[in-house]
């Protein structure tokens, strides 16, 4: 099946013969050493935040990649964790949601605690909008209302009910990123289906992306649990309002290092190969993207100088 | 109506279905012939290019075991070599089952009926004693003075048989008792020869954590891990602690012990670990994180993946608590 994949996602490439490919250059791996790195954002002034959920820490660095700041430690108390996973910055904020305990940490940005507030179900990405307001992928069971903005204080104040989200719990695992024209992407993990709204509610469009599964292939876990082999994509990230960023999950020619730039119609127009496989991928500043790797445990950067 | 004659309606009448459902299950399978190869593939280990090939091979022997049967063309060699293949599909079934696994076998290809593994088992017993009845019924027969004396015969036999089948599988069929996840010998041998004192524990029951730090990546698996092992000291205590050992599987790189000693010190992990070697978890057929209660014979008396369904906990906490309660 996965050869099968393979051949066509390469025939699609040479057919269309669009996709500019990036030359890789890995510039530098941070000295530092995680546990198991979560996810990562940057911020305005170029540092970045990594939440290391194996840890239960968030740690902040600044560009030249030194250890600034960090905070937290197991435990249900304010500005504990139970492990901490996504991310979500913007000027003097930082959110992080606790997987396990349903839980939202605010931050300033140096990583002082502010307060903390339950959400509606696991929280499985967070985003900030353009006017600062929080917005998070909840999974919760029989309710399409997944993607939800919430209040500092944590209430729903508005809900988006996503067109493909179904009964199923894994088919409804997605990721989601906000760019500054008040769009939001939404990329379902296992489904091939993006969904395009803005921020106040309104439908823009729904499109699968060319050359990929429509569907993970499933096995059985236990009686009764049937679960998918492996994911389409595995992160998202917003850079610009023409394109979407993701990381390829295991069904493509180079499983967990392909970078695709992906136009808001579903066709890949940018290729970057990563030398080695990613958990997450994100922006970094001028062409360069950072990348958690190694299980997770160390942090890469790298400038991507494109090319015809 | 005489006895010859229902003897030749049963016949004909399961002749037809029997046929039926093996041509309609081997023409299923054929548009997802890779998809069954993998399932064999990962049911007996064997690489792409055999399990292919033994695809092929269960197929065309479904499909022309039931043209025979609907045919009536050598109907008791179709009942023998589909009996074969019956066979084998319970062999797979109830290995499975004793390594605590569910596999979907695919075996209505397209039709996309999806059954439990107990169910699978329970319908493969079912074709294989229709398989041996019209084997029975089809064998030619001589009209002889005994034919009473010969029935009662059949009848015992048949009762034998039910009799044995529901002594092997009951127990997995009726989920009486917890079925072994896997035979855990491998382990104990590995752990004597480090002079570990877990295999030689006679005290009481015994925990075993058998980990893939990867699982941790999924938090509810994570949070099962770790809400369990609050259990297990809570119930056992430090006194207990060379009772109750996590063993994880090296996985190349990804947990060497200074990582690893590092995360159980940040989390508070109370529980002894151990780093054990990839080829252990191997010979064992894990591929995920579980959880097992030995008895201090060295029967598994609970054995389950992480997260652990509320019901399993409950059970888990029960198989603890019946150990300790009366010490208490």
């Amino acid at each position: 099946m996965v050869f099968l994949f393979t051949v066509i996602f390469t025939a699609v490439l040479i057919i269309q013969d669009t996709v500019q490919v990036a030359r890789v250059q890995k510039e530098r791996t941070l000295k530092y050493t995680f546990l198991g790195a979560q996810d990562l954002a940057m911020c305005p002034d170029g540092s970045f935040i990594v939440s290391d959920k194996l840890d239960y820490r968030l740690l902040k660095f600044d560009r030249g990649g030194r250890l600034v700041a960090q905070t937290g430690r197991r435990g249900d108390g304010p500005g504990e964790f139970r492990g901490p996973g996504p991310l979500a910055v913007r000027e003097k904020a930082v959110a992080v949601a606790d997987f396990a305990s349903h839980r939202i940490h605010l931050f300033t940005s140096d990583l002082a605690y502010v307060r903390s507030f339950s959400a509606p179900g696991a929280v499985l990405d967070l985003a900030f909008d353009t006017h600062g307001s929080l917005w998070a992928a909840i999974l919760q069971n029989a309710s399409r209302d997944n993607l939800v903005k919430l209040t500092s204080e944590g209430r729903v104040e508005a809900s988006i009910s996503l067109r493909h989200a179904t009964s199923d719990f894994f088919d409804n695992m997605f990721l989601f990123d906000i760019d500054a024209q008040s769009t939001i992407v939404v990329l379902y993990r296992f489904v091939n289906r993006v969904e395009m709204w803005k921020t106040d509610g309104s439908f823009v469009r729904s499109f699968e992306i060319s050359g990929f599964p429509a569907k993970a292939p499933r096995k059985r876990l236990k009686e009764n649990l049937t679960v998918p082999e492996d994911d389409i994509f595995s992160a998202l990230c917003l850079d610009n309002a023409e394109t979407f960023t993701v990381l390829t999950g295991e069904y493509t020619v180079s499983p967990r290092r392909e970078v695709f730039e992906i136009s808001k119609t579903g066709i890949p127009v940018r290729l970057a190969v990563l030398p080695a496989k990613s958990n997450q991928v994100i922006h970094g500043p001028g062409n360069r993207v950072l990348s958690i790797e190694n299980d997770r445990t160390t942090l890469t950067l790298y400038r991507l100088n494109w090319q015809r | 109506m005489n006895a010859e004659s229902h003897f030749q309606t049963v016949g004909k009448i399961l002749r037809m279905a029997l046929g039926g459902i093996f041509l309609i299950a081997g023409v299923a399978k054929l548009p997802e012939l890779s998809a069954f190869a993998r399932t064999i593939s990962d049911v007996t280990h064997a690489d792409a290019d055999v399990s292919l090939i033994l695809a092929v091979a269960v197929v065309t022997c479904e499909i022309l075991g039931g043209l025979a049967l609907l045919l009536r063309f050598m109907v008791v060699q179709a009942t023998v070599l589909l009996s074969v293949l019956v066979c084998s599909f319970l062999w797979i079934l109830v290995s499975a089952s004793f390594q605590g696994k569910e596999i979907q076998c695919r075996c209505f290809g397209i039709l996309n009926i999806a059954l439990a593994n107990r169910y699978e088992i329970l319908l493969d017993l079912v074709l294989f004693n229709l398989l041996a009845v019209l084997a029975l019924i089809s064998l030619p027969r001589k009209k002889e003075a005994g034919a009473r004396g010969q029935r009662w015969i059949f009848g015992a036999l048949v009762a034998l048989l039910l009799f044995l089948q529901y002594s092997m599988f009951g127990d997995i069929i009726l989920r009486r008792r917890a079925v072994q996840t896997s035979d855990l010998g491998p382990v104990i041998s590995f752990l004597k020869a480090l002079n570990h004192p877990f295999p030689t524990s006679t005290e009481g029951n015994r925990v075993l954590f058998l980990l893939h730090f990867p699982d941790f990546n999924c938090p509810p698996c994570f949070e099962s891990f770790l809400k369990t092992q609050d259990i297990v000291w809570e119930e056992m205590g430090e006194g207990a602690g060379h009772r109750v050992l996590a063993m994880f599987k090296s996985g190349g790189n990804s947990s060497d012990p200074e990582r690893l000693y590092q995360w159980a010190e940040r989390t508070g992990l109370h529980i002894p670990i151990l780093v054990a070697p990839d080829s252990l978890f191997t010979v064992l057929h894990f591929e995920k994180s579980g959880v097992f209660i030995v008895s201090p014979s060295g029967t598994t008396l609970f054995s389950d993946f992480f997260p652990l369904e509320d019901r399993r906990m409950n059970s888990f906490v029960r198989y603890l608590e019946s150990d300790y309660g009366s010490r208490r």
